[in-house]
């Protein structure tokens, strides 16, 4: 095994890690093998083309319905639990259908009933595990593993379902689905080995609802992200080409058989795993990730002109192994962009945004290419494919993602001392901070560069309003004022705060003149107290003596640390 | 004459001949809705376009009556009298051409009297927008009443006064008799020179000024209750008009000249009650007082027309119910006239017109589906528990505290002195005001403060908080912001007399040497573009968005 770090291979050398990978292969691998089996059983149980192509519908459903949500639970609970839950809650679905499968009690309902099931322990598994890797593993390891775990969700697909069609012969479909809910156990077996480090404390941990608003605000907030988004959407519709057409041009244009069939998907597996494996290591350490990607949409282009050509199975299998390695290059550098930039307390939630998007972009697009193919013309819908990844490839130059590779999202807290007379209780808002800087004219437009990122950082962080003014009475000096809902969200907001988000706050800080620093100030709203009479009754004003404030007795000196 | 006389304000010439013309223009449009009902009876229309005919009469009220409020705050209120009564001076000709040359049919109809509708409601809040612009300080309470009485009376003497004419003159004349007085109406109100008022480059563009008017009344405690106390005025006395026909016609087989009688003994009671029973009572009880009697002579009346049904008793309760609507239309009215301030005074009208005919059309939809369905005995029976409880709710939320408000401009005057001064358009503006409060005071603040952040609110913040600082227990600090600096300029100008008083009460609490510090913020978000897609990561810079206020220099003015 390469013990260069710049191998596909390196984070493997990790005993935890190692474990947790293969187990998460093998585990998502014998859910797509699963996949191909239970299309098998309802061929079996004399199916109707409808119910067929209501599979799809009932496996990809769940990412839909329950990604966000999974996604907001990852981050707020102990991730081991989320996982191992969601392993176990796989392994029943499959005994399920497996003991039906033995005892011959199949219907076509139940069928569909358990993969659906089966979804969505895979909606709520897939984000958490993406979050754990860079809790796992070594600094000098991340990429590696950020790598094979990208690796690892996209071969899972490919490979899958050829093993499923190599094995369901031999095995059988109820020996088969037997044999991947036992593979289920060991894997939960093997998650809860794993001894992951303490996080935040629980104190400071925040509800589902605030949980989902502050992923919601981050994505809308963070520029790299919002970028890494779009590319994710721009390569999944390209390439949900392949898994839509390439039945239709093997069947119709290339009158391939059932085997020639399979031997097509294995090439295209094949190609992802050289893909991953020999060319990405090669190509990451002599270009940038951007220019992976490029790479990738270039053999997309090819491939997609020549399949619209082609009329043969063989020149085909040969496309598919090369679209087979565009698949893994652009989409482990697009997840490991990704990864590079979110920050740890929101990478559950983040990941759950690419898994969404990537799979809604491409279950849209298939549509798309689907009802081109069949009403329009293959070829036709093979060029205008062409010119998406055109597009998507003069796009990609565009809106780069090689600034993930500077990005540096460790958690850098601030941690300055709160000296309040009365500490706020945790739950007491909404709480408003100001900022004052002072700033030459000559400074003016590199503070109002800054300022934008600071606004973003401030929104991200947790802040529900952020504003810049700047006085009127003393033009140049700046206020800086955002609202967070609650104090414990003002001390998350500060726990945050990455090394890159802490820079841009020192970048401003210097450009601040005068001898005194920049004044913080911190003010809680007295909304508690005001209890404006709903219907204004008769005019008067309410005195309840009972929304006095509380007694502050505690003279509680606080601070950030939890 | 005594000054709580109804009458007192009608020995000002101006107003006495505005209220004349409006009276005269309110009643002949009602008595234009009489004709043009006989005229497509006549024309042979079926019992649908009948009853479509309420629907082409009030539609203008819910779909104009907003924005006429909106544009009677912001242009000439005179042009917009003069332009709305010769709109429905044209209405009315055309339907008098087509009436003389046989040349109408029932839709025609129809939409000319949506067209007239258009007018009234344009004319409606303007009208009384312009009563306190016109009356002296000392006629305005018996200005304000007698606009409310127009207002009611026009609706009531109306159709009596077509029903008499109609069979003198026939439809053609009375609608051109009605043309013309239109016409006259302009004339008088064209003669009027209105005082100069708000500065031009102030004014409010017609959004704003909707945007202004749904603040003002959500913000403004006298207001709502005055709204609140009109809707229930109105669901109770909707009953009136909308079943009186109803027991007279289905119930008692009377005649029509019968029912013209009662009819008539509705707009007599209504009369009385503002001539002689408004000004005794206003000289002896409180406005709330009056509104409480006027419901409980609603509940002897739903009472008995629950239980008695003859002519005589028809005929009194009539009178009765007409007495109780002048009674408490006129104060309900008169209240609203004294807690809205001149510059929102067309929209808050506006408003008042609007809920009240909701409130009419509502209950007598109620009123209405009682009867099919309990029929009238139990109808009336509820429509009397309700009106106890109208009752019992306007005493626990009463209007008097109206005559105690003084919304006078009592506009602030601060001087700023800054380096530049902004332009009118520029925004959003964010104001600080920093109190210090000692610990025993921080009680009364709070009371204080509600009262304060709802005047703010309410001309022209769209944002308000107090915030008390962590740093430094006892320090306050009010934040507003305003969307323009022109909004604020016009804040000031709106302040009354009691926002003022509210804003010194809690001026005084402050606990320092010096006075309570104000600052003035203009935001940077106009040159601070977020990068809204954020393209390639990387920030955005143009030199072009600079502030174009920074080096410009003007003297700040209000």
């Amino acid at each position: 095994m390469d013990k260069n770090s710049t191998s596909t291979w390196f984070a493997l050398r990790n005993p935890v890690f190692f474990r947790l990978w293969l187990a998460s292969v093998i585990s998502g691998t014998f859910v797509s093998a699963q996949d191909v089996t239970a299309t098998w059983l309802m061929h079996d149980l004399g199916a109707s083309a409808f119910a067929l192509s209501f599979m799809a519908t009932a496996a990809s459903a769940p990412f839909f319905l329950f990604t966000l949500p999974a996604g907001a639970i990852a981050d707020i609970v102990n991730r081991k639990v989320v996982i191992v839950c969601a392993v176990l809650w796989q392994a029943l679905c499959s005994v399920f259908l497996a003991i039906a499968a033995w005892t011959g009690l199949l219907a076509i309902p139940f069928v569909l009933g358990c993969i659906f099931a089966l979804g969505i322990g895979l909606a709520f598994g897939a984000p958490v595990w993406g979050a754990i890797v860079p809790d796992i593993v070594e600094k000098e390891e991340l990429p590696s593993a950020i790598t094979l775990g990208g690796v690892q969700l996209n071969l899972s697909g490919i490979v899958g379902p050829a093993l499923g069609g190599l094995l369901l012969p031999l095995l059988g479909a109820p020996l088969l689905i037997s044999l991947n809910a036992l593979t289920f156990v060991a894997v939960a077996l093997v998650v809860l080995q794993w001894r992951p480090r303490q996080t935040f404390s629980s104190r400071l941990r925040e509800n589902f609802t605030e949980s989902f608003i502050s992923s919601l605000r981050y994505a809308r907030n963070s520029q790299r992200m919002k970028v890494i988004l779009f590319r994710n959407v721009l390569f999944s519709v390209v390439i949900s080409v392949i898994p839509s057409l390439l039945p239709v041009v093997a069947l119709r244009e290339c009158h391939a058989s059932a085997a020639q069939l399979g031997l097509v998907f294995t090439c295209v597996g094949i190609g992802s795993l050289i893909g991953a494996v020999v060319a990405l290591p090669f190509l990451r350490q002599r270009i940038s990730p951007n220019a992976i990607i490029s790479i990738a949409m270039l053999i997309m282009i090819v491939v997609l002109v020549a399949m619209a050509f082609v009329h043969h199975v063989y020149p085909l299998m040969v496309y598919a192994t090369f679209a087979g390695a565009a698949w893994a290059l652009a989409g482990s550098e697009i997840w490991i962009a990704g990864q590079r930039v979110m920050p740890g307390w929101v990478r559950g939630r983040m990941n759950s945004f690419q898994i969404m998007i990537g799979q809604g972009s491409m279950a849209l697009a298939a549509i798309v290419w689907g009802v081109g193919a069949n009403n329009l013309n293959v070829d036709i819908t093979f060029a205008a494919a062409a010119v998406t990844a055109l597009a998507a490839l003069i796009l990609g130059n565009r809106f780069s993602i090689n600034f993930a590779a500077e990005a540096l999202v460790e958690a850098a807290p601030i941690s300055h001392e709160h000296a309040f007379p009365v500490a706020p209780d945790d739950d007491d808002g909404p709480v408003t901070v100001t900022i004052e800087y002072s700033i030459l004219n000559d400074d003016r437009e590199q503070f109002r560069v800054l300022m934008q990122e600071v606004q973003a950082i401030c929104r991200r962080n947790g802040a529900f309003q952020c504003r810049l003014d700047e006085s009127l009475e003393q033009p140049g000096s700046f206020r800086l004022e955002y609202i967070v809902s609650t104090w414990a969200e003002h001390l998350r907001q500060n726990m945050r705060m990455t090394i890159d988000e802490t820079e841009v706050f020192e970048k401003v800080w210097e450009l601040h003149v005068g001898d005194t620093e920049p004044s913080i100030r911190h003010f809680l709203s007295t909304q508690r107290f005001m209890h404006l009479e709903g219907f204004g009754f008769s005019g008067r004003t309410f005195v309840n003596t009972s929304r006095m404030p509380k007694p502050k007795a505690r003279m509680v000196a606080a601070t950030t640390d939890a | 004459m005594n000054s709580t006389s109804t009458w007192f304000a009608l020995k000002n010439p101006v107003f006495r001949r505005l209220w004349l013309a409006s009276v005269f223009s309110g009643t002949f449009v009602s008595a234009q809705d009489i004709a043009a009902t006989w005229l497509m009876d006549d024309l042979g229309a079926s019992s649908f376009l009948l009853s479509l005919m309420a629907t082409a009469a009030s539609a203008p009220f819910f779909l104009f009556t907003l924005p006429a409020g909106a544009v009677a705050d912001i242009a000439n209120r005179r042009t917009v009298i003069v332009v709305a009564v010769l709109w429905q001076a044209a209405c009315s000709a055309l339907l008098a051409l087509g009436a003389w040359t046989r040349a109408v049919n029932p839709s025609l109809v129809l939409l000319c009297i949506f067209l007239l509708g258009v007018g009234v409601a344009f004319y409606a809040p303007v009208w009384g927008a312009i009563v306190p612009d016109i009356a002296s300080k000392d006629e305005l309470a018996s200005a304000v009443t007698l606009g409310g009485v127009q207002l009611n009376l026009s609706g009531i003497v109306g159709p009596a006064f077509a029903g008499l004419l109609l069979p003198l003159l026939g439809v053609p004349l009375l609608i051109s008799v009605n043309a013309v007085t239109f016409v006259v109406v302009a004339l008088a109100v064209w003669q009027w020179r209105p005082r100069k008022d708000e500065l031009l480059e102030l004014r409010e563009s017609f959004v704003e000024s909707f945007v202004s008017s749904l603040r003002y009344a959500r913000h403004s405690f006298g207001m709502r209750i005055v709204l609140f106390r009109n809707v229930l005025f109105s669901l109770v006395i909707s009953i009136i008009p909308a079943l009186l026909p109803v027991i007279a016609l289905k119930e008692m087989q009377l005649s029509a000249v019968q029912l013209g009688f009662v009819f008539t003994c509705l707009a007599v009671g209504s009369l009385a009650g503002a001539v002689f029973a408004l000004p005794y009572l206003r000289a002896h009880t409180s406005q709330n007082a009056i509104t409480s009697i006027s419901m409980m002579i609603m509940v002897c009346v739903l009472f008995t027309l629950a239980l008695l049904r003859q002519l005589p008793t028809l005929m009194l309760c009539a009178f009765l119910a007409g007495v109780a609507w002048s009674l408490a239309g006129s104060e309900l009215w008169v209240a609203g006239q004294r807690v809205i301030p001149g510059w929102v005074r067309g929209r808050m009208n506006a408003f008042q017109i609007m809920l009240g005919q909701g409130g009419i059309a509502i209950g007598a939809l109620i009123w209405g589906s009682g009867v099919t369905h309990t029929g009238l005995t139990l109808t009336f029976s509820a429509a009397a528990i309700f009106a106890l409880g109208v009752l019992a709710v306007g005493h626990r939320v009463s209007i008097d505290f109206a005559a105690e408000a003084s919304v006078d401009a009592a506009p602030f005057t601060a001087e700023w002195n800054f380096p530049a001064c902004p332009d009118h358009d520029d925004g959003p503006v964010t104001v600080t005001i920093k109190y210090t409060i000692a610990k025993e005071d921080r009680q009364k603040f709070y009371t204080l403060m509600q009262g304060v952040q709802a005047a703010i609110r309410r001309n022209g913040a769209f944002d308000c908080r107090l915030d008390e600082s962590l740093d430094d227990p006892g320090q306050f600090r009010l934040e507003f912001q305003l969307s323009t600096w022109a909004d604020h300029l016009r804040q000031t100008n709106r302040m009354t007399v009691d926002d003022r008083n509210v804003f010194n009460d809690a001026w005084d609490l402050h606990n320092a040497d010096s006075s309570p510090t104000v600052h003035y913020y203009l935001s940077s978000q106009k040159c601070v573009f977020p990068n809204n897609f954020g393209f390639s990561g990387r920030t955005f810079s143009t030199t072009s968005t600079l502030p174009k206020r920074k080096y410009t220099v003007r003297p700040a003015t209000l």
